[in-house]
């Protein structure tokens, strides 16, 4: 039987399937189509030269390495000398400290303000905005600012704390250490400041979603604002968490720009701030050697892409067990 | 009309031999279109906010090649310093690769002339009967290793900046402190900056003897290194290098240079350029080592009481009369580059023609490299200081073949790390020497 006859059987039974089916049938008719192919061959061609053949090209390149002019096969030795190189750990350290920093802050910040803004009767869509700013302002301009602000001997937060009578002011971009007051604090502190407002943004659609009936019900059963607080707002915004965690590890994975404008190509100072993005950009395009820069972005490909399926499968584990239940109910 | 077989063969066998005999031979290949990447140039005239002075665009520069040369389209792109993956070191990546120019402005131009994506100018200078060299001594302290040469010579100095050692002259003075020679040693920088750390007796502001501009330390360490008779090392004629850190010479000025730091400002290692409140009222720190004079000529030109304030010394010397960053701006040909003839034409005529050095200065405080470029900015030899600004690019060290390298990066992340005090000078120096020895070895006969 033809798709065209069973469509209008389906519809004269008048069966739930019918429908969906003449629904689907218009797509499956265009798909193969001319149309269908311009509308997705340019995007198609956009990323086959822009992602995929940098990306092959990339992989092709960290086996190479330049001898004078011409280029020889080496193998995996990149790799290997990358691998033992302590500088590319230090980069992966502080890319890591700095992403767990940043998230260990923003997320329960982020859900605390939401929580408050969501409560708000007046005036919530004017702080909304004030702290959604930050996020639509380029991060070199931010970074620039920061420079300022945390300038040791006439910075604008040191400026306040000798105001206040704080007479050992801390270094902030200044101190290479790993302390509360040092570079990686002070970067920290700004990825918090531009990042709050989007995070608070998704915590507060999350907010939003979660029903009204559960708070009813409990504010019935005698529960105070806390309670609701931990045992229905929190548990119902665990898939937004699992978002912001999972797409905030990336960012912060690949975080580069205003980390190279405050601690400029070495990650200065003592390269504290240096992240592998910077590291990779540093060797490549400061240091001219673009086959290492080759294997350090092959590298950071199968962390981040290994680090992304870990998680997706650890944060998402009860999702897909709810899944594959639902699944065999059927 | 026809001309007679007779005429015709007359006409072009004199025409043949004119241009056989002529001094300009040149001049009949030159033409079509040139393209040349600059980097940081206004793109339109307007004024200097601090001076009030005109700033011409990059177009000015073009109008004055079109008058010299009209048989030749220039046409110049002109990118931004830029920061971090939208600054000009990508930009020149791609646009190489590309074949997009045929001459760059290009601060690592050895690292891709040793990579064989340029031209040896000796070979343009070679078939050019009519070439003068107005750069002096700095065409031979500009060669560098090649696929072909050991000497190559992969630019023409396009302009430079300087490095020189600012002091301020009213800070001298509120603490009666002799006025900064003009030719300063280690140990007189020493003495006058302890005695200028303190209160200042007239404003009684705390003021700080020295300054370092702590992400660009390592050039400053470079030139107290060498005053302390310090050498990096070398190229062998494969063009691989030796570099030597770890040597009691560059000790002694880690730690001579630690030991200064304490004079500074607290947060200098996180500086990348004057202290604040430079050439204002509200400046604080009297000795200000690698000033990057350049910049500030328009300033000191517009205000007299400025020029009479900041003053100038040459940076650290060493042995050899010799010393301070050698920050000239290179200007090179791609190998690829389809129009070599009139590329040439343009490139030695922005190179070494008045008219573009008075062009560089005016629009961004660049200074002349030419023997005949100082004529062209006459307001600078006027400055109380004139002489010293327009002869130390003449004295500054050999330009660093690996400035554009890991070497430099190794260097300079130890030396802050030393200077933060979290490894002691010695460490160091042996893990600048480990990461400059590692990135050595992988460069065989040729990186």
């Amino acid at each position: 039987m033809s798709t065209a006859t069973a469509t209008a059987s389906a519809s004269a039974t008048g069966s739930p399937g019918a429908s969906e089916q003449s629904q689907q049938r218009p797509t499956r008719k265009r798909r193969g189509s001319p149309v269908w192919y311009a509308f997705l061959g340019p995007p198609l061609l956009l990323l086959l030269v822009f992602v995929a053949y940098p990306t092959v090209e990339t992989f092709r390149e960290s086996l190479f390495r330049r001898v004078g002019t011409r280029e020889e096969f080496v193998g995996l030795s990149q790799y290997s000398r990358l691998l033992t190189n302590p500088i590319f750990w230090k980069a992966l350290g502080n890319t890591a400290l700095l992403g767990v920093a940043f998230l260990v802050i923003v997320i329960p910040l982020s859900a605390v303000l939401a929580s408050m803004l969501n409560r708000l009767r007046r005036g919530a869509t004017p702080l909304k905005v004030i702290y959604f700013l930050p996020q639509l302002t380029s991060s070199v301009a931010v970074a620039l600012i920061f420079n300022y602000v945390f300038q040791p001997d006439w910075g604008l937060l040191n400026g306040l704390l000798h105001r206040v009578g704080v007479d050992s002011v801390p270094l902030w971009l200044a101190d290479p250490r790993y302390d509360f007051t040092g570079s990686r604090a002070a970067v920290t502190i700004l990825a918090v400041w531009a990042g709050l407002g989007y995070y608070m943004l998704v915590v507060l659609a999350g907010l939003q979603s979660i029903p009204v009936d559960l708070y009813e019900a409990a504010a019935i059963d005698g529960a105070n604002a806390f309670q609701i607080w931990r045992r229905i707002t929190l548990p119902s915004l665990r898939p937004t968490f699992v978002f912001l965690v999972m797409t905030g590890t990336v960012d912060a994975m690949s975080r580069f720009s205003d980390l190279w404008t405050l601690g400029g190509p070495g990650g200065a100072p003592a390269r504290s701030l240096q992240s592998v993005v910077m590291l990779m950009f540093q060797t490549g395009f400061e240091s001219h050697d673009t086959s290492m820069a080759a294997a350090i972005a092959v590298v950071f490909f199968i962390l981040v892409l290994g680090i992304t399926l870990i998680a997706f499968r650890a944060l998402l584990a009860r999702e897909f067990r709810e899944i594959r239940g639902s699944r065999k109910a059927r | 009309m026809r001309l007679k077989p007779t005429v015709a063969l007359v006409l072009t066998a004199t025409t043949l031999l004119a241009t056989a005999c002529s001094d300009k031979p040149a001049a009949n290949k030159t033409g079509g279109t040139v393209k040349v990447m600059m980097i940081g140039y206004p793109d339109e005239n307007g004024i200097d906010p601090a001076s009030g002075a005109p700033v011409p665009g990059i177009g000015e520069l073009k109008k004055a090649f079109a008058k010299a040369h009209p048989e030749i389209d220039l046409q110049i792109i002109n990118i931004p310093w830029g920061e971090g993956s939208t600054g000009y070191a990508p930009k020149t990546e791609a646009m190489i690769n590309a074949g997009e120019a045929c001459l760059y402005e290009m601060p690592a131009a050895q690292t891709y002339g040793r990579n064989g994506k340029l031209v040896n100018l000796d070979t343009m200078i070679a078939k050019d009967p009519n070439f003068k060299n107005v750069w002096g001594p700095q065409l031979d302290t500009s060669r560098s290793w090649g696929p072909d040469s050991p000497k190559s010579l992969w630019y023409l100095p396009d302009n430079t900046g300087e490095r020189v050692i600012h002091w301020d002259a009213k800070l001298f003075r509120d603490y009666g402190v002799e006025p900064l020679s003009e030719t300063p040693t280690l140990q007189e920088i020493e003495e006058k900056a302890a005695k200028l750390t303190g209160k200042d007796p007239v404003t009684g502001q705390q003021t700080y003897g020295y300054w370092y501009q702590g992400k660009y330390a390592v050039w400053q360490f470079m030139a107290i290194a060498h005053a302390l008779g310090a050498s990096w090392g070398g190229v062998k004629d494969n063009g691989t290098l030796t570099v030597n850190w770890d040597t009691p010479q560059y000790l002694a000025a880690m730690e001579w240079f630690i030991k200064m730091s304490k004079y500074a400002p607290k947060g200098a290692l996180a500086g990348d350029g004057m202290p604040q409140g430079f050439l204002s009222d509200q400046n604080v720190v009297a000795i200000i080592p690698e000033g990057e004079q350049g910049y500030f000529i328009p300033q000191l030109v517009a205000q007299p009481a400025l020029r009479d304030r900041f003053r100038t010394s040459y940076n650290l010397k060493g042995i050899d009369g010799l010393g301070g960053l050698n920050s000239v701006s290179p200007l090179a040909m791609a190998a690829n580059c389809q129009n070599k003839d009139s590329a040439w034409t343009v490139l030695k005529w922005l190179a070494g023609s008045d008219e573009a050095q008075a062009y560089y200065f005016s629009a961004s405080g660049r200074l002349p490299v030419t023997t005949g470029g100082v004529s062209a900015i006459p307001k600078v030899a006027e400055l109380p200081d004139g002489k010293i600004i327009l002869s130390q690019p003449q004295t500054a060290e050999a330009v660093y073949p690996w400035a554009a390298d890991q070497p430099r990066w190794a260097m300079q992340t130890a030396l802050e790390a030393a200077l933060a005090g979290t490894i002691t000078p010695k460490q160091a120096l042996e893990q600048a020497q480990r990461e400059t020895a590692d990135w050595v070895s992988k460069q065989a006969a040729g990186k």
